[in-house]
């Protein structure tokens, strides 16, 4: 655990994503101290990180849709860390499946991708990789965008959503179904959503 | 006939639907009587409130529609913390210009239709991420657009661009 002021920041009010990213003078700073008790440690570039996704429409054409990923730039996108258990993945599961509304959002796979990927990108950092972990969820992680400030309100737009372009690419097509992800272990929640 | 029957309403608006060699007319209003044109192109009258077939008359051959309204829909009269978390609740005038856009959308062809979603803001939206198209469009508040879209390496964006839900705006109109 280090840094007090990455510290602070996951307390407070307003969206995590400002409060992380205004927590360090430098870039994706507070990448390099563990942020939670709980966790194994900072996230490792050579880790793999799994997002949940869910249907209808979570993918497009196997790329996680952009409008999902809205969350990079507010309260962070949370994923699971290589070595989360299968438990941490029923647990996340049971509350995300309680909690969707009916209709609205059902389980159907994980999408598995690299840190690393996420972390770099052509034209310097790409996104922030916390460790985030939770009581029943050591292996939490947030995906956070760096600070993005435009001239105006319409440049900021655009370069928020031309950063998610460049993480809906970054992340890729690694989309594995709920029947396969870990022998199965978890299909029993597309089954109960459908 | 299939009917979409809750008590959806969107705003006054008009669309050609070319499907084949059928055009269809719609014409709903939630504030007024209107007169549409059904299949046969015979003139009806929907009054006020008027939940009567409103809608059949763009979505009864196209799947993409039924589908799109459906996923509309759903998300009428949704809390907040709908997704698992704390999206914010999209608010039912945001939704009534996604069903605008959803026909005037379904006159796109294949490939040029994107799919909708809301964000964790609350924003209704519509993308896509083929071959022909990336688009990340967001209804940021009733009746403002915006979006990213990129066809064949060349990026389109938009920003503040007012929608009336009766035409497409005309930038979005020409890349889609």
């Amino acid at each position: 655990m280090g840094c007090s002021q990455c510290l602070k920041a996951l307390q407070g009010s307003g969206p995590f994503a400002d409060r992380i990213n205004g927590a360090s003078v430098e870039i994706c700073g507070c990448e390099q101290h563990s942020l939670s008790e709980l966790s194994p440690g900072v996230v490792q570039d050579d880790e793999t990180l799994h997002f949940i996704v869910s249907d209808p429409d979570g993918l497009l054409d196997g790329r996680i849709n952009p409008i999902l990923l809205r969350q990079l730039h507010i309260g962070g996108l949370s994923v699971l860390r290589e070595n989360a258990t299968t438990e941490e993945f029923v647990r996340t599961l049971d509350e995300l499946t309680s909690t969707w509304a009916k209709n609205v959002r059902s389980f159907i796979g994980v999408t598995s991708f690299q840190c690393a990927g996420v972390r770099f990108g052509n034209e310097g950092r790409l996104c922030c990789v916390f460790d985030t972990g939770l009581p029943s969820k050591p292996h939490h992680a947030d995906i956070v965008g760096p600070m993005i400030t435009g001239e105006s309100k319409s440049a900021a737009e655009r370069l928020r959503k031309t950063h998610v372009k460049r993480v809906v690419d970054a992340i890729g097509q690694s989309f594995e179904a709920a029947a396969a992800f870990r022998a199965g272990a978890l299909a029993h929640f597309a089954e109960v959503q459908r | 006939m299939p009917i979409i029957a809750d008590s959806t309403y969107f705003l006054a608006h008009s669309a050609s639907l070319a499907r084949g060699e059928a055009v269809y007319h719609a014409y709903v209003s939630a504030d007024r009587p209107v007169w549409v044109l059904d299949q046969q192109k015979q003139p009806v009258q929907l009054g006020i409130g008027d939940i009567h077939q409103r809608t059949v008359f763009a979505a009864s051959a196209d799947p993409w529609f039924l589908s799109t309204w459906d996923k509309i829909s759903h998300h009428v009269g949704l809390p907040d913390g709908w997704d698992g978390a704390s999206a914010r609740a999209p608010t039912r005038e945001a939704l009534d210009h996604a069903y605008s856009l959803a026909v005037l959308l379904a006159a796109k062809p294949e490939g040029r239709r994107p799919v909708f979603a809301v964000d964790s803001e609350g924003r209704p939206g519509f993308a896509a991420n083929n071959r022909e198209l990336y688009l990340h469009l967001t209804i940021d508040t009733p009746g403002i657009l915006s979006w990213l879209a990129v066809i064949n390496g060349i990026e389109y964006f938009g920003d503040d661009i007012a929608f009336d839900g009766v035409s497409l705006p005309s930038e979005l109109d020409r890349i889609l």
